[in-house]
């Protein structure tokens, strides 16, 4: 099966909330989900993916449209994609769900880069802060782990 | 899999971008966590643990790939304007946090496998214990690369160089582990080799050493790796004779740079492909490598080119990709004379860093040389005065039929430099892309060779080079601004 631009179809995708998107198979084909799909010969049309809504599936689509193009420079993705993950938590949150579920690696891996620069480099306190991430140690407890990485804290 | 509640619960595009109300990214799966924090130097990893439960857990797992570096330790720290011209010396000041931080990491890091260990700090002979013992711990979880760096970072400058008498002496032993070494990567930088080598390098495929010394143990060292793929002696002292045995039959590569000692090179591993040197010329022995099909030669001290040009093209009639770097004024003087015919080579690149009264007559004997070439790269330094060069005597014509693409750098235009871009454009039938670059720069192992001065054209040069080369019929000739 011939999976090049120029004799692309279209395939139908229905989000969680019943939105339904209209992608040229050559964009969709970068889910490796829908790839095995297509390749089975079970592409019906549409296609339900009940773990992505309406919203997400859009940004999803938006990067496998922008990385299926093949004139795109790799300096180009790059400076593309740094303003792609530039979202709120909310909607870094969904991507990264998709693109585990959707299964595809290149986004993937952006978003969790994207999601670790964040809490590099920052005191714990902050991360905790911006994240809203709940402290479960007791006092006892925190300080032997601060003394267990002790170097880390100087 | 997305929890429903969530999904309706989703939150738009403008919502607070630095805050979040609810904690999102505990939230997510384990698998998909991990794959955050794998992104994590050790500092990065040590930090986080402190947040949660779920999140101690997982940054005790953070990656197989473990690296100890003044980056990954001393994140800020790493301004190498500091390094350079700051009085304190930072290596002795951040040594002991160093190594308590890869003590405590260590002691932390509840991975089942590390898959690398690397450690690149300046340390000595001082800290063998703690080193000794990140070598076990790497090995106790099978270990497949290893990488002990252990020279200051200003290496470079000779007077910075760990001394002989207070290098770290690496035991192969402690590879050990009870089971067989799963190493197939290892890089030592400014350490001793210790003795005791048994099977422990068995798996090894890629052994690089700097800064070694290797005067006694180097051939007991290479009659121990029976599958080494690629060899890297770089700043080594070696001895006198030094034979690259049979026995290593999968090796493919082999590099030795600035090394000392040596004064004969028998290559005797009939699968090598690729030959690496650069240093004092000395005595090679290529007649049982067969195979060589790519030859780097970069020598400092060069009197009689072609004797080494006739040596490789006899022994090596195969090798097909040529690299010379000859740091010697005079190397192209008199080379038509003697020269060997290369058979198969389709690639050829000359570097000439000394200042070298440009010969187009030589040059073109050396392309001539070269009936199958296809590439040919220059890199040269030429007298900067516009030479008035004799025209080029009227030869029987050799046209080259495969050369398809040129680069020189270091063109300023001289008379003679012209000529041998006239000769190219008349006799390269087949060239598609001829670059004329006017700056000489390029860089072999740890030398960076640039010419300051030369950066661009100066004015008006440019535009002589087009005009000079006008009207010859290539529509491919490229000239580059720097």
């Amino acid at each position: 099966m011939s999976l090049s631009p120029s004799t692309s179809k279209m395939l139908s995708l229905k989000s969680s909330d019943g939105k339904v998107l209209e992608v040229e198979e050559h964009v969709a084909v970068l889910c490796e989900t829908i790839k095995s799909l297509v390749e089975d010969g079970c592409a019906d049309s549409p296609i339900p993916l009940a773990n992505v809504d309406g919203a997400t599936l859009g940004n999803v689509m938006e990067w496998c449209k922008k990385h299926a193009d093949q004139k795109a420079s790799a300096d180009d993705l790059e400076d593309w994609d740094a303003e792609f993950v530039e979202r709120d938590q909310g909607e870094l949150y969904h991507l990264i769900m998709a693109a585990n579920y959707l299964n595809i690696k290149g986004l993937l891996d952006l978003i969790c880069q994207k999601v670790a620069d964040m809490i590099k480099g920052k005191h714990p306190e902050k991360i905790r802060e911006i994240f809203n991430i709940e402290n479960d140690f007791t006092p006892e407890q925190q300080e032997q782990i601060r003394k267990d990485n002790s170097w880390a804290f100087e | 899999m997305l929890p429903q509640h969530l999904i309706q619960t989703r939150r738009g595009r403008h919502d607070n971008l630095d805050k979040a109300e609810t904690d999102r990214i505990s939230e997510l799966p384990d698998d998909i966590l991990s794959l955050i924090i794998l992104n994590f130097t050790p500092r990065d990893a040590a930090n986080a643990s402190v947040l949660s439960r779920k999140w101690r857990r997982l940054c005790a797992l953070c990656t197989p790939y473990l690296d100890f570096d003044w980056y990954t330790m001393f994140r800020g720290l790493n301004n190498s304007a500091i390094w350079w011209n700051g009085q304190i010396d930072l290596c002795q000041q951040y040594k002991d946090l160093f190594v308590r931080g890869v003590n405590q990491f260590i002691q932390f890091y509840n991975g089942a496998e590390v898959l690398m260990f690397q450690v690149s700090f300046c340390l000595n002979r001082d800290s063998s214990s703690d080193i000794d013992r990140w070598v076990s711990f790497a090995a106790s979880r099978g270990v497949k690369g290893l990488v002990l760096n252990l020279s200051c970072f200003k290496f470079i400058l000779p007077e910075n160089r760990n001394k002989g008498n207070e290098l770290y002496i690496f035991h192969p032993a402690l590879l050990s582990q009870g089971q067989v070494s799963k190493l197939n990567y290892l890089w030592l930088h400014s350490c001793i080799l210790g003795e005791g080598l048994t099977d422990q390098f068995i798996s090894l495929k890629v052994l690089k050493l700097v800064n070694v010394s290797l005067r006694d143990q180097v051939q007991r060292v290479l009659s121990c790796c029976s599958v080494l793929n690629s060899i890297t002696l770089a700043d080594c002292s070696l001895p006198v004779n030094l034979c690259i045995p049979g026995s290593l039959h999968c090796l493919n590569s082999l590099e030795i740079t600035s090394c000392i000692g040596v004064q004969k090179i028998e290559l005797f591993a009939s699968s090598l492909t690729s030959f690496k040197y650069y240093g004092y010329l000395i005595e090679f022995s290529f007649s049982q490598v067969p195979n060589l099909e790519k030859v780097y030669l970069g020598a400092e001290n060069v009197d009689e080119v072609h004797k080494i040009f006739s040596q490789i093209a006899k022994d090596l009639p195969l090798v097909k990709t040529l690299s010379f770097l000859f740091a010697s004024a005079s190397w192209l003087q008199g080379l038509r004379e003697h020269i060997t015919p290369f058979r198969k080579v389709q690639q050829l690149e000359l570097f000439s860093p000394r200042k070298t009264n440009f010969d187009t007559q030589n040059m073109i004997s050396i392309l001539r040389a070269c009936p199958l070439l296809q590439q040919f790269c220059l890199v040269i330094r030429s007298v900067e005065y516009y030479d008035q060069g004799e025209m080029l005597e009227p030869t029987e014509c050799v046209i080259h039929e495969h050369l398809k693409k040129v680069e020189i750098s270091g063109f300023f235009g001289t008379w003679s430099q012209i000529e041998f871009a006239i000769y190219l454009l008349k006799y390269g039938v087949a060239l598609e892309q001829m670059v004329i670059v006017p700056r000489f720069s390029f860089s072999i192992g740890r030398n960076r060779y640039v010419s300051g001065k030369r950066m661009s054209w100066d004015e008006g040069e440019r535009e002589m080079v087009c005009e000079r080369l006008q009207g010859y019929p290539k529509s491919a000739v490229v000239i580059l601004n720097n």
